[in-house]
């Protein structure tokens, strides 16, 4: 009996083994739902040497390029497709289909549409996304060839210092955002109640600098809490001063502007603790809200309400202007650490070819026109003049909303413009200061590129340890960088976990590639 | 007197259950009184006090913001009403016609066919190939059979069912044999009419089942006219469940250069309310079925 | 105990025939008498198309735990990757933490559930009312139907140190301090099943009433003449007759035991990280060791070793209660 059982289980395992390696593979299956019929040339980029092609639209098959990104689907996406493939098709005879996909599914449908195959050309990745390793796996395709090709507009327009950052073992997978190339990091400030107490906040060089402004508001606003922070923003985690290669969860830190190339555990370094405890004494004077550790609320969804005064972000030029629309109070911003350019900032926003692109060309070619094309990019930004925007009479770069839209029911309002091209053809809107794109251009320049600023790590020998930590780290950060719990006695636990985890394999693992990057460098 | 005493419990017991339940049902009923206030109080007001059974400030927007796309609401309505019906039709046939002959005592090889099933219960091969049967072998992406499919038949109602239809006497059986009845007939007017109650249960829960699905919807479903209710309520609750948990991208995103803009706390009760929708009439409908016959025995005990 | 001895005949003329006569004659009535039944294995064939397609088909996914997957060479043609997907799962001082934690809650919330449910079918059972049972047994099932993310807000209201309801209302009224409900692990190992309990027990009353409506009456008529007092009837004929059904809840869902309740455990708590000591189990253990690597070989490996310990706890569950009563077993 028992025999038979196991019998009948074996033939159902390998007749399902069968049938899935039949249609699991690498992919190219016939069930494609799209763009199979219509395309069929993708091998064929193969020659050519490595001069930019000229592009003759006529001479090319029609294809359709799919777009994938995250945020939610839009109502009127079709009419916006539409518009945008009038463009495309007259200049590289493709069409677009834009896929939106929602945060809390994107990873899920990333790793699907990856891993059967399914067709996809240009698709959204950043460091934080796991980029490094869905590259390992081979998730797009290498495009310094495609780019001398067919991406020349970008190659013109693009500051070098996004396409160092953004490569891989000094090989290009993906293309970033091009926009502003670094991030300072610093706190936002109500700014009516700084000027109601005369605050100045001119002598602010580091964190405990900001003590005697939340002290001021802590005695005289009862109903204000002077620093809100939650459990993913920390002021402690935002304004740390460490470069941490776009992916906090991974041991091993450089200080900005160091020139040393030793790696260091942040939680060991005296700096760390010190913060902790001005956190922790902060948190017991009541300065900080008292749900920090367990708050799932995002500082500007309560900053609305008024009852916050501070709270850390990261920081560009006009950042405070940008949000006081949202929040619907003025702003300030204080900058605690200057602009660096690291692989974080580089990385945070690119777009890849899916290795599953029927035509890796033509999606280059689409990427291309973002970074070049105006009217294309804004189509995809803003929607269509007229139904979705109307220009600011007299400021052919400045938009508005039509009479009569409700700001909160816009039927083409992605939130996704810094994922797309190159953000300076982007319009403005009659709120930002007309020259944005002008100071974003001075921070780009006076911005410094960090030491180490291209290498990213690649956790594929390490990734046992890394979830382990993951789970130690959750348990841990939280808690301390919000000043919930005594530093003196929690963080000494932590570091002991932590290296008992494998702490110190990672950051040894780390820095034998860190070291390897630099060598190759010079 | 004697009679009352063996008909039914002392009053003073009677009492204390009531009183039981009355408590219990107050501490079931009252948050979802909670949160249906909740989705009607202003938010800057949530935000500030916390929740209130009576919203100091009275306030519409959550459902507003709602139903700003309300063809896109009442499309996947539709949807969730048209998977949910069939997939309960369906369902319902298909795990009463396998629990009955593994009900029966003289069927060979039901232990192996209880094992069949029941092993799906613990194994299951994984997102990546379950994707890939549904989307390369059934090329069912973007079809409604995605949502109702996977669902129709779930292992554990089988072998409860199994239970149920054990307790059917035997001799029932064999008289309708006797009468010259054939598996089928006996199953059609003998077994299933006896087992209303058990096919009414798992009619309401496999209704449940299909009505609060949204995974399915988000595994398959890349078209905004075949999305599910469920998923298009939930999937903003995913996504703060993404943002909120994930440092990284909450700081990637950060310095990418936008807030993901959440939606309020009142919205999201406003979601779990038109979420819940119609449903809960569900309940009441089956419930008909498996107390009616609680209540005529209780009134002959 | 008639259908028993006929099974029991069919089985033992099964060995006879084939002892007696040889393999040719007993395949033949084998045969034959597998033809007798092909109504019923016919009703039973959509279900099997089915549940092949739907899991048996996927299952060769399993290998995926002992790959190391990557995209180029497809998920079945990826490297083997050994063990090593499995390591991050015992290679940390927490595993035995998650282990126990996921065991014990899931044991207590078996147990719970039935108990409760089984007490609460039993109490509706004797109540007096024409619409009151069915009312209250609506109200029960209500916090089903709530997701846990909404149930996790509920319980911050309750339990948030600000202005939750527990520390503002009920605490000052015994003269206690506020608690931090948040930061004390010490709580969570009663608040949880309570909260289990709360959303799942109008689903398993439903079972209960259901069972009990098929009891014959003859039962307690017999039982009235005999004098026996409700309680008697209650725990002499009511609870016995809805034993099997208890045996099959507890064993199906002993089969899921290294399964938690994700929503439960990670978003009730808030994922505070003061209290991973007693809420963290194996479903949130690999939600945060997974979340920013996204590792099919990982996340498949953590599926394997938990349907693995499922495995062989129903097989010693289900062999035990053959040994009590065979008609029990599930299978």
């Amino acid at each position: 009996m028992l025999r038979k059982k196991k019998r009948l289980v074996l033939l159902v395992m390998l007749a399902a083994m069968l049938a899935l390696a039949a249609c699991g593979g690498s992919g190219g299956g016939g069930s494609d739902s799209k763009g199979g019929a219509n395309s069929g040339n993708g091998g064929s980029s193969s020659g050519g040497g490595d001069q930019a092609a000229e592009i003759d639209a006529s001479k090319l098959p029609p294809y359709e390029v799919i777009l994938m990104y995250p945020g939610s689907p839009q109502p009127d996406e079709k009419l916006v497709e539409e518009a945008m493939n009038k463009i495309l098709k007259e200049k590289i005879n493709a069409t677009i289909d834009i896929q939106p996909i929602d945060w809390g599914a994107w990873n899920d449908k990333m790793n699907l549409m990856f891993a059967s195959g399914e067709k996809a050309d240009l698709v959204f990745t950043a460091s934080w996304n796991g980029h490094v390793d869905n590259v390992t796996k081979g998730a797009f395709v290498e495009l310094d060839g495609l780019l001398e090709k067919y991406g020349q507009g970008i190659l013109e327009t693009i500051d070098p210092f996004l396409l160092e950052g953004a490569r891989v073992k000094g090989k290009l997978y993906a293309v970033p955002t091009n926009k502003e190339i670094a991030a300072s990091w610093g706190v936002l400030v109500r700014k009516d109640l700084a000027d109601k107490y005369n605050m100045d906040f001119s002598n602010v060089k580091t964190l405990a600098d900001l003590e005697p402004f939340l002290q001021i508001i802590k005695e005289n606003e009862p109903d204000v809490t002077p620093l809100f922070q939650s459990s993913t923003q920390t002021l402690v985690g935002y304004v740390n001063g460490y470069d941490n290669f776009g992916d906090p969860g991974v041991p091993g830190s450089v200080k900005f502007g160091s020139t040393d190339p030793t790696l260091k555990y942040l939680i060991e370094e005296p700096e760390y603790l010190e913060n902790l405890r001005l956190l922790r004494s902060w948190y017991l004077k009541g300065y900080i809200n008292e749900d920090a550790p367990t708050s799932t609320l995002q500082a500007n969804e309560t900053a609305r309400t008024g009852r916050v005064f501070m709270w850390p972000e990261s920081l560009k030029p006009g950042k405070d202007k940008e949000m006081e629309s949202t929040i619907g109070f003025p702003l300030t911003q204080i900058e605690i650490v200057p602009p660096y350019i690291t692989t974080a900032d580089t990385t945070n926003s690119m777009i890849g070819i899916s290795r599953t692109s029927k035509d890796p060309e033509r999606a280059m070619m689409v990427l291309n026109l973002l970074h070049t094309d105006k009217e294309l990019l804004n189509l995809l930004d803003w929607g269509i003049e007229g139904v979705h925007y109307v220009k600011v009479p007299g400021n052919d770069n400045m938009i508005k909303l039509p009479d009569g839209v409700d700001p909160s029911k816009r039927a083409y309002n992605h939130g996704s413009q810094w994922m797309f091209g190159n953000q300076f053809l982007s319009y403005l809107w009659e709120n930002e200061a007309p020259d944005k794109w002008e100071q974003f251009r001075k921070f780009n320049e006076s911005a410094e590129p960090s030491l180490s600023l291209g290498f990213t790590f690649d956790p594929s020998n390490v990734k046992a340890e890394l979830a382990v930590l993951n789970n130690i780290r959750d348990e841990f950060t939280a808690a301390l960088e919000t000043g919930s719990v005594d530093p003196d006695e929690v963080l000494p636990k932590y570091i002991e976990k932590a290296k008992e985890a494998g702490a110190y394999k990672v950051l040894q693992e780390k820095q034998r590639q860190l070291d390897e990057f630099l060598a190759a460098k010079k | 007197m004697l009679k009352r005493g063996l008909n039914s419990v002392h009053p003073a017991t009677g009492a204390l259950f009531h009183i039981i339940f009355i408590l219990y049902t107050i501490l079931c009923i009252v948050p979802i009184f909670l949160v249906v206030a909740v989705s009607f109080t202003d938010e800057l007001t949530v935000v500030a006090n916390g929740y209130q059974f009576i919203p100091e400030k009275f306030s519409t927007y959550a459902y507003e913001f709602l139903f700003k796309d309300s063809t896109q609401i009442l499309r996947s309505y539709g949807v969730t009403i048209l998977v949910t019906a069939t997939g309960t039709l369906l369902g319902v046939s298909m795990m009463a016609m396998y629990a009955y002959p593994l009900s029966r005592n003289d069927l060979p090889f039901r232990g192996p066919l209880a094992f069949f099933v029941f092993f799906t219960m613990l194994f299951n091969g994984g997102l990546v190939s379950f994707y890939l049967v549904y989307v390369r072998f059934l090329g069912l992406k973007n079809s409604l059979w995605a949502l109702i499919l996977p669902l129709l038949v779930a292992p554990f109602f089988i072998l409860v069912m199994r239970t149920f239809f054990k307790n059917i006497p035997s001799e029932l059986i064999e008289a309708a044999k006797i009468d010259g009845a054939g598996e089928f007939r006996i199953a059609g007017t003998v077994i299933f009419p006896l087992s209303v109650p058990i096919l009414a249960t798992v009619a309401l829960f496999t209704v449940l089942n299909y009505w609060n699905d949204w995974f399915m919807s988000l595994l398959f479903i890349s078209d905004d006219k075949k999305v599910s209710l469920q998923y298009l309520m939930y999937k903003t609750m995913l996504n703060i469940q993404y943002l909120t948990s994930n440092t990284q991208a909450a700081q990637g995103i950060a310095q990418g250069g936008s807030a993901v803009e959440l939606p309020s706390e009142t919205v999201r009760m406003a979601m779990c309310v038109v979420g819940i929708g119609p449903i809960v009439f569900a309940y009441p409908f089956f419930q008909r079925y498996f107390v009616k016959g609680l209540l005529i025995g209780a009134i002959k005990g | 105990m008639l259908a028993r001895i006929r099974a029991g005949g069919i089985y033992s003329t099964h060995l006879d025939a084939k002892r007696v006569n040889g393999l040719a004659y007993g395949q033949s009535t084998k045969w034959r008498k597998l033809l007798k039944f092909w109504p019923l294995y016919l009703m039973m064939l959509p279900t099997i198309v089915l549940l092949l397609i739907n899991n048996y088909l996927p299952i060769a996914g399993l290998i995926i735990a002992f790959k190391n997957v990557n995209y180029v060479d497809g998920v079945f043609g990826s490297p083997w990757n050994g063990l090593n997907n499995f390591k991050f799962l015992f290679s940390t001082r927490d595993a035995w933490i998650i282990t126990r934690n996921t065991l014990l809650y899931n044991a207590v919330f078996i147990a719970s559930n039935i108990i409760v449910a089984l007490i609460f079918a039993l109490m509706l059972n004797e109540l007096r009312s024409r619409w009151l049972p069915k009312f209250y047994q609506a109200s029960m099932f209500f916090p089903f139907f709530l997701s846990m993310v909404v149930v996790s807000y509920l319980v911050f209201a309750f339990l948030s140190k600000g202005n939750g309801f527990v520390n503002n209302n009920l605490l000052p009224l015994f003269g206690m301090e506020p608690i931090s409900w948040y930061q004390e692990p010490k709580y969570w190992p009663f608040i949880l099943p309570l909260i289990n309990i709360w959303k799942n027990a109008g689903y398993y009353t439903v079972f209960f009433v259901a069972s009990m409506v098929t009891i014959s009456h003859e039962y307690y008529e017999a039982a009235v003449i005999d004098g026996a007092s409700k309680w008697q009837q209650a725990i002499r004929i009511t609870l016995p007759q809805l034993m099997p059904l208890v045996t099959v809840l507890t064993l199906l869902q002993i089969g899921r035991i290294f399964y938690a309740d994700f929503g439960l455990f990670y978003q009730v708590p808030l994922n505070s990280g003061a209290i991973y000591s007693t809420t963290n189990v194996i479903d949130t253990y690999v939600y945060r060791a997974l979340l920013t690597l996204g590792d099919f070989g990982m996340s498949s490996a953590a599926a394997f070793y938990q349907s693995v310990v499922g495995f062989v706890l129903v097989f010693l569950s289900n062999y035990i209660v053959r040994k009590l009563d065979r008609e029990n077993a599930l299978f």
